[in-house]
């Protein structure tokens, strides 16, 4: 549904009466960038699906900047402990990258087991993320890895994921991927069986210095991610005591984070329930 | 002449009803031929497209369509000056307009359409359309709602007519503060609770669910002053047929209603919905034809089950005997009536379950608030009403220490047991049932281990309608190829293809050569529509009937023209066969008698329960719909997160006509009542709906069902339909919210009483059982 | 660079056609479209495939599968232009051309996976491409593939049952009347 133009009532847009848009198919990275200087009102389309929802929301693009030939934001590589993800990438082809499997097979189990199959083949990272609805999981997902988006415009800028609901909607250029540190990482995991109430990523990286920092992130279906964050003076996350650790990532969320499915005291007793289940984990699995 | 005998071979080796055939749509439905009213395409077809208020409750001050009007492509533009002298539509209270009037009365309420030469002319112009209007107090809910202070949605009473009922039962139009309707039903003597050692009163939440259809609501219309042509997704194409005569005062036989293919309607599909808007928006287009197909979203702001609450008392015996039950449900309505008035019959009059009570005492009002008008949705009235009564056993049953399964089985009706005084007695063994699911999951040496539970619930309905009548036509050609003429909807119950299956076991034929013949009510005889698990009891009685009329007006012909007693011949795969064995083609006996072109046999049939004072809805219903389920869970009691490990549901078919129909019945209601118990419901957040589109509205997923799910059918036999027949379809919804309520307080002590049981509910639940049990 | 389309309508001097070529249920189609139409529309409205069925039209419901590629895709949330130079299946290509049907569609008509039908069409296009990749899914499997798509009656049992059915009937070469 949309506005009416004149703030009359409500009309429920389809796709099938959208008026026909300026369409450009580039087929390099360069191109796009030029086409997107060009015309700065244009829309990036990745899979679409996001876009035609958009669209039955009363959203009309005058001109389609369509990414499906662009390959080079396709590729997926580690090098020097960083995981690059190329915007184009697919949740299927991501899920079941050999090079994810290999350095981060905890993302590759959580990002397979987001949507349906179908969905899977067809959304790409960019567009998850782009799309900054609350209730799509790769901001959360990707929010606790700390991963940094890249965009190109002229120049390159990075922001982090965790800044996709912080700015208006104006991207700084063309998403070309979203990059995560594996060096300090020393363990990770997404719970989502208590999706929508709420899901949990949840990373744990060795600091630079001492110590272990703990990143939960929390997801919702009509709140934005919380980001939430402990760092504790410890050597392994066996040191940690899940249950505390927990509490203090708990405590963190914002009265804000309450909404209609569960109270803000409700979700701060599941997020700190998930954590500590999730730590728990995480030091059985050190531990092996 | 050919009278020369051939030797008979049976084709058939075995009834034909009861066997496990697949559909005869299955094929036009696999290869995707099978035709919806969204594929009714007809040449210079006009798209129409409407304009929703943005507000809950609003004056509408003016209404300026001119620059819509001018715009090129559009054919008409509908607005209240459009709808002068032309009537409102409900089901007993006629209080919706084709388009908004004076107030817009919810969110989405239509203000405005228009028909445009394509969808998006239609949108550009509804852009152009300016409303003014001043926004006035709504309410949304039913409680608030009856409260005087509460703003009036009815400034002006609509007209309202509604059934004479029989012994105990009475209804009312606007009883009180906004309430739409009441009924009220009560039967046995006062005094009985001076009887009760214990009275309990408990009230209850009842969730509100969208139907969710996948084909939206569509119409097709053809229309001008004088007549009307429509296409339509509807259940009910005769009372549509009414309703638009009413509607655009036009007579009956100057409306046609088509009915192809539903892509589903579980109650949605009754009144109108798109017809009146597609109609209007015709006629003012010089007749040509208009289709009106909503979105998703747009079906979200046209109609949904009414969430309620329910209050219910009830006195008992020392020894757990039940005496007395009073109740009050109220039921949100939404803006406008609808089916409203017959959802609170059916919830008033259901709540004494499948329990034996002396005295019964029920109210229901239907409340008017400024949110989605409320209709019917599967099983309606019962689901509410089942919710709370079975969930009032449990809490009692732990009251006073009892086992709720042997409670149950303690106050139960026995079969051939009154419900109520002049209804039809109980036509199912329901302590049969509770024990077969119960088995079925091993309830008895249940393993509690793991806060894991196990629950067992039934649920009744009255079924079949109404007082409702039903007519069939079935006609033969010359060389026995069988029509089934009659306007049962195929909405995916599997209808059509039962009701050919009667046709054919009557008249010994392969079912594949009985068609159903297109659904029209020109052609059509009259039937009052296909709702209340109606279709094989009801209907099924008159296609019998117009069958085996067909099959003696055969016989007797055979016997004049073969010369052979009537009574020693019988009818197979279109050959007579006399007493010794041999068989006669009818065919050429056919041209032999009536000429070469030969001649089709008819026969017509009608079905009907008797009238009777007695009977408190009018008549006795045609048979009892009962659902039994029994259900296991595992409870996380940290987060309060349910896991479905079992669920098992049953109904009683009387006699399968389709063993496959019988059973997508039951597994297809058995995942309504699953998604109601847990999940699935519209958000209502201080009057604005948070989850009106596909998204966010969440419905059960493959995921979602337990890897130990399953049907019995059982054939107890009693059933008034066909070959002892009865109903199906909206019976194994009803227990299913209950049995799973009750796993959950066995696994965790918790009792919820709040619809869907959300794991916030439940961990709360599990909290305040933890805090009880530790006070005592 | 310039905009795919060649002829009008245009906006000043960009042209809002797109010219496909694609290839539908083993046949090649040629169309000339404006560059906003959906493969939804596409399919049912140019090319005559109405057993492809619209229903929430936000790619949620899966009514609308169809393959492109092999791959399953909700037409209604996808842009014809992406179509261009792809092999495209739908409902109506299951079948031989004698009318003989695919072992999917037999499946489902012999285990009862269906009652409105209005899903059906997606749930033979998301078993088609399930047994192309895994020609033996276990329940699991089935189970995760079919919650792509929504059924409002079944209740997905006979469903999945269909699905197991169809794996069984296209070991048995006799009952594959699929096109390859």
């Amino acid at each position: 549904m949309r506005g009416q133009k004149l703030g009359a009532g409500l009309i429920a847009q389809n796709q099938s009466a959208l008026p026909p848009f300026i369409l450009y198919r580039p087929t390099s990275l360069p191109e796009a960038v030029d086409l997107n200087e060009q015309h700065p009102e244009a829309v990036m389309a990745a899979g679409c699906s996001d876009l035609v929802a958009q669209i039955r929301e009363g959203y009309e693009p005058e001109v389609v900047i369509s990414l499906q030939h662009v390959n080079e934001l396709r590729s997926i590589s580690h090098e020097d402990g960083v995981l690059s993800i190329g915007s184009m990438v697919t949740h299927h082809a991501g899920s079941t990258s050999p090079d994810i499997r290999a350095f981060m097979p905890a993302l590759a189990t959580a990002w397979g087991s987001i949507a349906t199959v179908r969905i899977r083949y067809r959304g790409t990272l960019g567009g998850n993320l782009m799309a900054r609805r609350f209730r799509y999981e790769l901001p959360v997902i990707l929010s606790a890895l700390n991963g940094q988006m890249h965009f190109q415009a002229s120049d390159v800028t990075t922001l982090p994921v965790s800044s996709l609901w912080d700015r208006d909607a104006r991207s700084p250029g063309i998403l070309t991927g979203v990059t995560v540190e594996t060096g300090s990482l020393l363990w990770y995991g997404y719970e989502r069986s208590m999706r929508p109430v709420s899901t949990v990523a949840l990373a744990v990286r060795r600091q630079a210095g001492a110590g272990i920092t703990v990143t939960a992130v929390c997801g919702s279906e009509y709140r934005q991610p919380f980001v939430l964050s402990h760092t504790a003076a410890a050597t392994a996350i066996s040191d940690l005591d899940p249950v505390a650790v927990g509490a203090v990532l708990a405590s963190q969320l914002p009265d804000a984070a309450g909404d209609f499915t569960g109270t803000a005291e409700y979700r701060r007793h599941l997020v700190g329930v998930l954590s500590s289940r999730l730590l728990a984990r995480a030091a059985g699995y050190q531990q092996k | 002449m050919t009278k020369t005998p051939s030797p008979f071979t049976a084709a058939q080796d075995a009834p034909i009803v009861g066997r496990n055939l697949p559909r005869l749509d299955a094929t036009a439905k696999v290869t995707g031929r099978a035709v919806y009213t969204v594929d009714i395409d007809r040449p210079g077809m006009l798209h129409a497209k409407v304009l929703r208020s943005p507000y809950a409750h609003a004056r509408v001050l003016s209404i300026d369509a001119e620059a819509a009007r001018r715009l090129e492509g559009v054919t008409a533009v509908l607005t209240r000056d459009e709808i002068k002298g032309l009537n409102c539509y409900g089901t007993y209270v006629k209080d919706q307009p084709i388009v908004a009037t004076d107030l817009v009365r919810y969110v989405g309420d239509v203000v405005a359409a228009v028909a445009a030469i394509d969808e998006h002319t239609a949108f550009a112009a509804l852009d152009l359309i300016t409303v003014e209007y001043e926004q006035l107090e709504a309410v949304f809910d039913p409680e608030a709602a009856l409260d005087p202070s509460a703003p009036l949605i009815f400034p002006a009473e609509p007209f309202a007519a509604f059934p004479e009922y029989g012994d105990g039962a009475s209804g009312n139009a606007r009883s009180a503060h906004n309430v739409s309707y009441e009924f009220r039903y009560q039967t046995g003597p006062e005094d009985a609770w001076d009887e009760c050692d214990h009275v309990f009163e408990d009230t209850f939440a009842f969730s509100r669910m969208n139907h969710m259809h996948l084909e939206p609501f569509v119409t097709v219309a053809e229309a001008t002053a004088d007549e009307i042509e429509v296409w339509t997704s509807t259940q009910s194409p005769f009372p549509m047929r009414k309703e638009l005569a009413y509607v655009f005062g036009l007579p009956e036989n100057r409306i046609r209603v088509n009915v192809p293919l539903l892509g589903g309607a579980f109650g949605a599909k009754n009144g109108p919905k798109t017809e009146t808007i597609a109609i209007r928006l015709s006629q003012l287009s010089a007749g040509r034809p208009v289709r009106y197909c909503m979105t998703t979203e747009e079906v979200f702001l046209t109609l949904s089950q009414h969430d309620a609450v329910l209050t219910v008392k009830s006195g008992l015996k020392a020894d757990g005997e039940f005496v007395a039950r009073q109740s009050r449900v109220l039921l949100n309505g939404g803006a406008y009536a609808d089916a409203s008035p017959l959802v609170a019959e059916k919830a008033g009059y259901r709540m004494p379950g499948a329990y034996r009570w002396k005295r019964i005492d029920s109210v229901c009002q239907a409340v008017i608030t400024n949110t989605v008008p409320a209709g019917a949705f599967r099983g309606f009235g019962a689901t509410q009403a089942t919710w709370a009564s079975e969930r009032q056993v449990d809490l009692i049953a732990e009251r006073l220490g009892l086992d709720p399964f042997d409670l149950r089985l303690k106050n139960m009706k026995d079969l051939g047991e009154d419900f109520v005084p002049g209804e039809t007695p109980i036509d199912s063994d329901l302590k049969h049932g509770l024990n077969l699911v119960a088995d079925a999951i091993g309830y008895r040496d249940r393993n509690r281990s793991g806060n894991r539970g196990m629950g067992v619930a039934i649920g009744l309905k009255d079924g079949g309608g109404v007082n409702k009548p039903a007519q069939a036509r079935v006609k033969v050609t010359t060389s026995g190829d069988v029509f089934l003429n009659c306007a049962l909807i195929e909405m995916g119950q599997g209808g059509h293809s039962a009701l050919c299956q009667i046709v054919a076991e009557v008249l010994a034929c392969d079912p594949q050569r009985v068609k159903f013949a297109r659904v029209d009510t020109d052609s059509n005889p009259f039937d009052q529509g296909t709702n209340a698990s109606s279709g094989i009891a009801v209907m099924g009685r008159a296609v019998l009937q117009a069958a085996e009329r067909v099959r003696s007006a055969v016989l007797d012909f055979a016997a004049e023209h073969l010369e052979l007693e009537r009574e020693s011949i019988s009818l197979a795969n279109w050959q007579v066969i006399d007493a010794e064995g041999s068989s006669y083609e009818l065919a050429p006996l056919i041209m032999n008698g009536f000429g070469g072109t030969g001649f089709e046999f008819t026969g017509d049939g009608f079905y009907k329960a008797r009238s009777s004072r007695r009977a408190p809805l009018e008549a006795p219903c045609i048979f009892w719909e009962i659902g039994w389920a029994a259900a296991e869970v595992a409870v996380d009691p940290e987060t309060g997160k349910v896991e479905l490990l079992q669920l098992v549901v049953s109904g009683d078919a009387g006699k399968v006509v389709n063993k496959l129909g019988c059973r997508g019945q039951d597994e297809g209601a058995a995942v309504f009542g699953l998604a109601q118990a847990l999940f699935e419901e519209l958000r209502y957040d201080n009057g604005e709906l948070l989850n009106a589109e596909a998204l966010l509205y969440r419905v059960p997923l493959a995921e979602d069902i337990p890897r130990r799910f399953w049907s019995i059918t059982q054939e107890q036999g009693h059933g008034a339909g066909p070959f002892g027949a009865k109903g199906m379809g909206e019976g194994g919804m009803l227990p299913i919210a209950p049995a799973i309520a009750q796993a959950i307080a066995d696994a965790t002590g918790a009792q919820l009483t709040s619809l869907p049981m959300t794991p916030q509910r439940v961990y709360n639940a599990i909290r305040d059982a933890q805090a009880t049990k530790g006070r005592g | 660079m310039t905009p795919d389309a060649q002829d009008s309508p245009s906006v000043g001097d960009e042209k809002l056609t797109v010219d496909l070529e694609f290839d539908l249920n083993g046949s090649p189609e040629r169309h000339s479209v404006p560059t906003s139409t959906t493969v939804l529309d596409l399919l049912r409205n140019n090319c005559g495939k109405r057993g492809v069925r619209g229903s929430c039209e936000r790619s949620v419901c899966g009514a609308c599968t169809v393959l492109i590629d092999d791959v399953p895709v909700a037409a209604c949330s996808t842009f014809a232009f992406e179509i261009d130079g792809t092999r495209v299946e739908t409902v109506e290509g299951l079948a031989a051309k004698d009318g003989t049907l695919s072992a999917q569609q037999q499946a489902f008509r012999e285990c009862g996976g269906f009652q409105c039908g209005f899903c059906t069409s997606g749930m033979l296009m998301m078993t088609t491409a399930l047994l192309r990749e895994n020609p033996e899914p276990d329940r699991e499997e089935i189970r995760e593939w079919i919650s792509s798509n929504t059924c409002r009656c079944t209740g997905y049992e006979m469903i999945l049952e269909s699905v197991e059915r169809a794996a069984q009937l296209g070991r048995t070469p006799q009952a594959n009347g699929e096109p390859q």
